[in-house]
């Protein structure tokens, strides 16, 4: 690169600015004092870009960078095109390498052309990466929404949504989710020890549920996206908890996977499954009941508020199912607690 | 700024361009039909290519210089303007001609880049300096009477001079891939970093000098 012999002498301060602002080191305050250097020297901007010229020369000269690019074309040609004249037409594509071995660009290790390392530009790199992810964000909110659907459980199964503590009698009758379409006075939300005087203990937290005899309890078993389960030949709904009971002979608990036709006037439930326990005297112990829905779904009404009432038989399949537990303990109650269901689909 | 012709793409103003017709002949045939498909047919003689980009390589990498900082963006735009040369190119024009095509295109690359820059709020110099000193690069560059080659082999041969410190500072500055390498190398010799930069600072005037010594001594 020449130089004129009439070329301006640099003062050390532009000298540091240009060389600075080449390595990237220069400051803000330094870039406008270049700035206006270069606006009102020409022979400051005309050193400037020397210096910027000399400084590609020596990128050259360093790291020279080897270009390539691929072609592939094809060529129709037509010799009777409509005019009448022949016609040529050409399709072209292009790909393009350029840079040194492991360079910045892309890294790419070696080319077809036989130059070695040339990186490739990748601009569909993000875009493809965010599609890519978009899609399997996609999916994944697709299974995991499928996979929802088949998990049933029970809702404040352990009784502990309900903080009793500050409750001056530790019984309270409002039980959350367990009281759908009916409820019953017979029905109580314990804080156990506290109400035992400290002779009882929940298996598990502080609460469980007493009933008295023929008191209930309805929860509409729903899956994870708040879907009812539907009743179909062969369905399988396995409940297990702990129970607890008094007195010398053991109680009963009977439970039922109901239809709920009509709450109110008038009482109408049909019953598509039904098993019953028993439950020994004297501590908690395990309980655990088996609902198997039988393949004739067509039932009669099974709980009726009056006898006066008509209703037909119905067919329960695709009906939504409620899990009913009624006590049958008389003169004493039964306390429950810990309860969960597993659903197993017909042919499981 | 210099009065510039108009390139045929983007309207940006460039010198020389100009000099560059399409109305250069591709084609010796009578057919007008025939005649442009078959210059489209005849793919660039990559000899003439190389030799033409050979020549004007240097300066457009002098030209990006002036308008961008960071080299992986000067490569993309070198890149970028190596492939127009190549599809759109004049190809039988005189000198000068080549040179001012890939200098217009560098300039539209550039001032895309430029744009995308300001965005992101890198700090660069303000346009209207970018302007007049990109205009004085091109300039020089194209009132340079040594060739790329030339230059580069002078450069060359100065560079071989170094002794092998100095000639490493160099490599780490302009080949190395790794931005912090300069910070490993003080780390490592127990130097500062600004220490590093005057370092290089004095290089390149020793560099810059020699080069001329050399070219005063062949005239």
């Amino acid at each position: 690169m020449t130089s004129g012999p009439g070329d301006f002498l640099p003062d050390p301060e532009l000298e540091q600015l240009v060389s600075r602002f080449l390595d990237h080191t220069i400051t803000a305050e330094e870039t406008a004092v270049l700035e206006q250097r270069l606006r009102d020297q020409p022979d400051a901007r005309d050193y400037c870009a020397r210096a910027l010229r000399f400084d590609a020369t020596l990128q050259e000269a360093l790291l020279p960078q080897p270009l390539q690019w691929e072609e592939t074309r094809r060529v129709v040609f037509d010799p009777k095109r409509k005019d009448g004249g022949p016609a040529w037409s050409i399709q072209r594509q292009q790909t393009v390498r350029y840079g040194n071995p492991g360079n910045s660009l892309s890294g790419s290790p070696e080319g077809p052309l036989g130059l070695p390392g040339p990186p490739v530009r990748r601009r569909w790199l993000w875009p493809a990466i965010l599609v890519v992810s978009l899609a399997a964000a996609c999916a994944g909110s697709f299974f995991y929404y499928r996979s929802l659907e088949n998990v049933y459980a029970l809702r404040n199964g352990d009784f502990e949504a309900m903080d009793l503590s500050r409750s001056i009698s530790g019984i309270g009758h409002s039980i959350l989710y367990w009281q759908d379409n009916f409820s019953t006075s017979g029905c109580e939300l314990c804080e156990i020890g506290r109400v035992s005087g400290g002779k009882i203990f929940a298996p598990s937290g502080r609460n469980i549920v007493r009933l008295q005899d023929r008191a209930f309890l309805n929860q509409l078993i729903l899956n994870k996206r708040g879907t009812p389960l539907k009743a179909l030949p062969g369905l399988r709904v396995i409940l297990t908890g702990q129970a607890y009971s008094q007195g010398d002979v053991p109680h009963s608990l009977r439970g039922g996977l109901r239809f709920v036709a009509s709450g109110y006037p008038d009482m109408i439930q049909y019953e598509a499954a039904t098993d019953s326990a028993t439950i020994p005297s004297g501590g908690w112990h395990p309980l655990r009941m088996e609902f198997q829905v039988p393949a004739d779904l067509l039932r009669p009404p099974s709980d009726l508020s009056s006898k006066n009432i008509a209703a037909p038989s119905i067919d329960l399949s695709g009906k939504e199912l409620t899990l009913s537990l009624d006590c049958r303990s008389p003169g004493d109650s039964i306390c429950l607690d810990d309860l969960k269901i597993e659903v197993l689909p017909p042919g499981k | 700024m210099t009065a510039f012709a108009h390139t045929p793409d983007s309207g940006d103003d460039f010198p020389l361009l100009g000099k560059w017709s399409r109305s250069t002949s591709r084609s010796q045939s009578s057919d007008p039909s025939l005649a442009s498909t078959a210059a489209e047919i005849a793919a660039p003689d990559p000899a003439d290519f190389t030799a033409q980009w050979a020549r004007a390589q240097l300066s457009v990498r002098a030209y990006l210089n002036s308008f961008l900082s960071d080299r992986s963006s000067i490569d993309d735009c070198i890149q970028e303007v190596a492939l127009l040369a190549w599809k759109k190119g004049p190809r039988d024009s005189p000198g000068d001609a080549f040179l001012g095509f890939t200098l217009a295109c560098a300039k539209r690359i550039a001032m895309s880049e430029v744009r995308k820059k300001y965005r992101t709020r890198l700090r660069l110099l303000s346009p209207d300096v970018v302007a007049s000193l990109s205009d004085a690069v091109a300039a020089q560059e194209l009132a340079e009477p040594a060739t790329p080659a030339m230059r580069i082999s002078a450069l060359q041969s100065c560079l071989d001079s170094l002794e092998a410190a100095p000639r490493r500072l160099l490599d780490l500055r302009y080949s190395s891939k790794d931005p912090t390498a300069l910070q490993q190398e003080a780390r490592a010799t127990g130097k500062s970093i600004d220490a590093l930069y005057k370092k290089l600072e004095r290089l390149r005037v020793l560099l810059r000098d020699c080069v001329a010594g050399k070219s005063t001594s062949r005239e």
